[in-house]
């Protein structure tokens, strides 16, 4: 192991990723060097100290219960963060490391430095645990305060020290499924060919869901439970041991306490050994082939063309959905879907379980949610997923119309089919009148279409044609701009829907009725439809008049 | 001296020169075309003539516009002045049109690598309407010809870089385009691949096909191009056919090679290379 070689790796891999998604100088003078995530780090803990001082000063003089309850709060807070450390970061690493494209992923240039694997292995963990000490330090920063009104200021230091090394611990666990998935990627490619591909696909889908979940706060506030009296019953379980040596502290066992601490330490290293050994056997850094079908080339006859599409955007279309099912860097945007249909329905039937008389509500959340964020989200990415590729389309006899239409096929076939599902779920779940559901189907339609339409011109204006181990596909402030205007104008054209149970009785007043208000709305939607579709026109015809990738 | 221009206008006269069918018009005709990029200017002043039948080398140094000009002619880069025509259709003005006449291989193939090789050559020859049965015959030949067949179903990112290329130079040549654009496009074939696309180009050219050819490789440029043209700094320093521009460079029976960095003011190199060997 030779730690000044570690340490450069450890910076370089940094600087990597600081500055693979940065595109405008200013982003690349602000984040160009290593020490920008230390001074991050400071200002968060000083901003999220801030916040929970300001929230203490405005409580005011508590009551001694009140205090006590804080106390405990505190204590159990100081406990659990070293255990909410793996997962928290595990998960969002998982994703991340999924999300790279496979092209960035096999050109480690370490391959073929003399670097050993110890040495590697070990300054990826560390940087993978230097570019998620955020959480720790927002964390730290915000029991500061609070533990230093409870005089917890020993269990806090201890929280501190063994959250780094929890951090340090889950940036090797990164690194052991790093290598092991590479391993399974190869053999699973091997055997299953077509077929790995919806494996990936699943296993995307359950990671994110796995996420949901965790992050659910019920499930979160039940984890956090466990840590407010019999946290030792968890002993056997190695993520627990640093939540236990503070626990310990707390209550004065310093031996325990010391001996879990230990006991935490050998397991990060533990986790390290695994890692270097786990790479060294199974890492492949040539990429892997995959023959997506057997079958002799036959060419296509067109049911997409049966659909009303021509030839050329019927191929454009084709080649965007096998996009989705197959590059690793797309498999997140289709997992959102899933991911935002399952919290509603979850969402739905824990409402059902609380309340059931409320049934039969059309679910208005879903079409601006769906609507605005999932539809927006694909149709804003649909021009920067060609990449530098796009040059395809530039030599090739395309117009802006076929090019648009074609973006917006698959836009709007993702739009619909997520809504619409959802909404015929709702409503299974809590069934309402016929003429209730055309109207929910209606609108989100409309609303649908609204936001494909908008993001299709933030699309053709604004793409990141960009490759990079995370590509964007668009620049990030224009995304945000049209999810939020998405979200607007989806609201303002379901608003008679979400306006009419309490203030019927005022609309009606004023000479509206609920089918004019719902009309009102509809053919607001629609007015935004016609211009947002003129917008991304012009948008398209720009994008194709000039090569600028 | 770098940059000595010898001749600014192809000559359209000259003995080489296939006879036009098509009564004078030419597969490419670039009229006083400059392109900048902020204050670079990659193409100057750029006059450019390539009949129907015939193969145009373009050579010239890293960054002499060789890329940017090809791209110009098709269509994908705008001129800030001057016109382009491609067997008589303005490029501006009918860029879809113009396209459907051009099969063009870039310097580095951009393919949608999440396609396997067979699936990107569907979509390219959907992109050229080509009939079912013609793209059928034609992908088979070329996948068997460049030594494709048996890699057809596997991905774009699992091929190699020759790979790549080959499937690239299929996608340009296999929907029969009048005009050929090809920038290095045997930069990373095996011999025999790269054979096989020299002696398709030479026979492309004999049937009426107008080819210009980027490489590097002056020995290639020398083999099948009718006519070279010298760029560098955005310019054609000399255009002609090989014995013409050795005539105007005052090297006959040299090789294109010393032509080349004669024209390109490169020609003592022995300090360079002096200094590197230390």
């Amino acid at each position: 192991m030779n730690p000044e070689r570690i340490y450069r790796i450890a910076g370089t891999l940094v600087k990597s990723q600081l500055r693979s998604g940065r595109s405008s100088n200013l982003g690349m003078r602000l984040f160009n060097k290593p020490r920008v995530i230390l001074l991050l780090d400071s200002t968060l803990f000083l901003i999220a100290a801030g916040v929970a001082y300001g929230v203490l000063v405005l409580a005011g003089g508590m009551s001694e219960e009140t205090s006590a309850l804080l106390n405990t709060i505190t204590l159990q807070g100081l406990t659990s963060l070293p255990a909410l450390m793996p997962p928290t970061i595990f998960i969002a690493a998982v994703l991340f490391e999924l999300s790279v494209s496979s092209k960035f992923a096999s050109s480690d240039v370490v391959n073929w430095l003399p670097v050993s694997q110890t040495d590697y292995v070990s300054a990826s963990t560390l940087s993978i645990a230097y570019m998620y000490s955020f959480v720790v330090a927002i964390a730290l920063g915000f029991t500061f305060p609070l533990a230093t009104r409870a005089a917890l200021m020993p269990a806090w230091g201890a929280s501190a020290v063994l959250s780094l090394v929890a951090l340090f611990a889950t940036g090797a666990l990164v690194e052991i499924m790093r290598a092991a998935l590479n391993r399974v990627t190869s053999a699973v490619y091997g055997r299953a060919k077509r077929g790995a591909l919806v494996i990936r696909l699943a296993v995307v889908v359950l990671v994110i869901l796995g996420m949901e979940f965790v992050f659910n706060p019920t499930i979160m506030s039940g984890v956090v439970g466990t840590f407010s009296g019999a946290v030792s019953s968890v002993f056997f379980v190695p993520f627990f041991w640093s939540s236990i040596a503070v626990s310990e502290l707390a209550a004065g066992q310093l031996f325990l306490s010391a001996a879990f601490s230990a006991l935490t330490v050998l397991f990060a290293l533990l986790l390290l050994f695994v890692a270097v050994k786990v790479r060294a056997r199974y890492w492949s850094p040539l990429p892997v082939t995959v023959e997506v079908t057997e079958s002799e080339y036959s060419p296509r006859t067109g049911f997409l063309q049966s659909l009303g599409l021509s030839a050329v955007g019927a191929a454009i279309v084709r080649k965007d959905l096998r996009g989705f099912t197959r590059r690793r860097e797309l498999l997140a945007y289709l997992a959102i879907p899933f991911v935002f249909g399952a919290l509603i329905v979850v969402q739905q039937l824990t409402t059902l379980g609380a309340n059931s008389s409320s049934g039969g509500a059309p679910p208005v959340y879903s079409f601006w949610l769906i609507g605005g964020l999932v539809t927006t989200m694909i149709a804003s990415t649909s021009v920067g997923q060609e990449g530098k590729a796009i040059l395809n389309i530039y030599a090739s006899p395309v117009s802006p119309g076929v090019l648009l239409r074609a973006k917006l096929f698959v836009a709007s076939l993702f739009g619909l089919g997520t809504t619409i599902a959802i909404l015929v779920v709702s409503t299974f779940l809590a069934p309402g009148s016929v003429a209730g559901f055309a109207v929910s189907l209606l609108a989100s339609v409309v609303i649908v279409m609204e936001c494909v339409f908008i993001g299709l011109g933030v699309a053709t204006r604004h793409p990141d044609l960009q490759e990079r181990p995370r590509p964007r596909f668009v620049e990030p402030t224009w995304l945000t701009l049209a999810i939020l205007l998405g979200i607007v104008l989806a609201f303002v054209t379901v608003f008679p829907l979400v306006l009419w149970p309490s203030a019927s009785g005022y609309l009606e007043g004023v000479g509206l009725s609920y089918e004019s208000a719902v009309g009102l709305g509809l053919a607001f939607g629609c007015l935004i439809c016609i211009i947002a579709y003129r917008w991304a026109m012009s948008g398209a015809a720009k994008l194709l008049y000039e090569l600028n990738a | 001296m770098r940059g000595t221009t010898l001749e600014t206008q192809a000559s359209v006269d000259s003995p080489s020169v296939p006879k036009n069918p098509l009564n004078g018009v030419a597969g490419i005709s670039v009229v006083g075309v400059s392109k900048s990029f902020g204050t670079f200017k990659a193409v100057r002043e750029l006059n450019l003539r390539v009949e129907p039948g015939e193969i145009m080398g373009l050579l010239g140094p890293n960054g002499a516009g060789k890329s940017t000009t090809m791209k110009l002619i098709l269509g994908v880069v705008k001129p800030d002045s001057g016109t382009i025509r491609i067997f008589g259709k303005d490029v501006a003005r009918e860029a879809v049109e113009t396209k459907q006449l051009v099969g063009y291989v870039p310097e580095t193939a951009q393919l949608y690598e999440f396609l396997s090789g067979v699936e990107y050559l569907d979509f390219v020859a959907d992109m050229y309407g080509m009939a079912a049965a013609v793209r059928k015959r034609e992908i088979t030949q070329f996948l068997s010809a460049l030594e494709l067949a048996g890699h057809e179903n596997q991905m774009i990112s699992g091929y190699s870089q020759g790979m790549k290329q080959k499937i690239a130079i299929t996608a340009a040549l296999m929907h029969h385009p009048r005009l050929l654009i090809l920038d290095e496009s045997l930069n990373g074939l095996d011999p025999r691949s790269a054979r096989i696309v020299k002696d398709v180009i030479r026979s492309l050219g004999r049937e009426g096909y107008s080819i210009l050819f980027s490489t590097h490789v002056l020995e290639i440029a020398e083999a099948i191009c009718d006519r070279v043209a010298i760029m560098d700094q955005g310019k054609i320093l000399a255009s002609g056919t090989v014995p013409e521009l050795r005539a105007k460079a005052g090297l006959p029976g040299s090789s294109l090679e010393e032509v080349f960095l004669k024209i390109t003011g490169t020609s003592d190199l022995r300090d360079i290379v002096a200094e590197l060997s230390k």
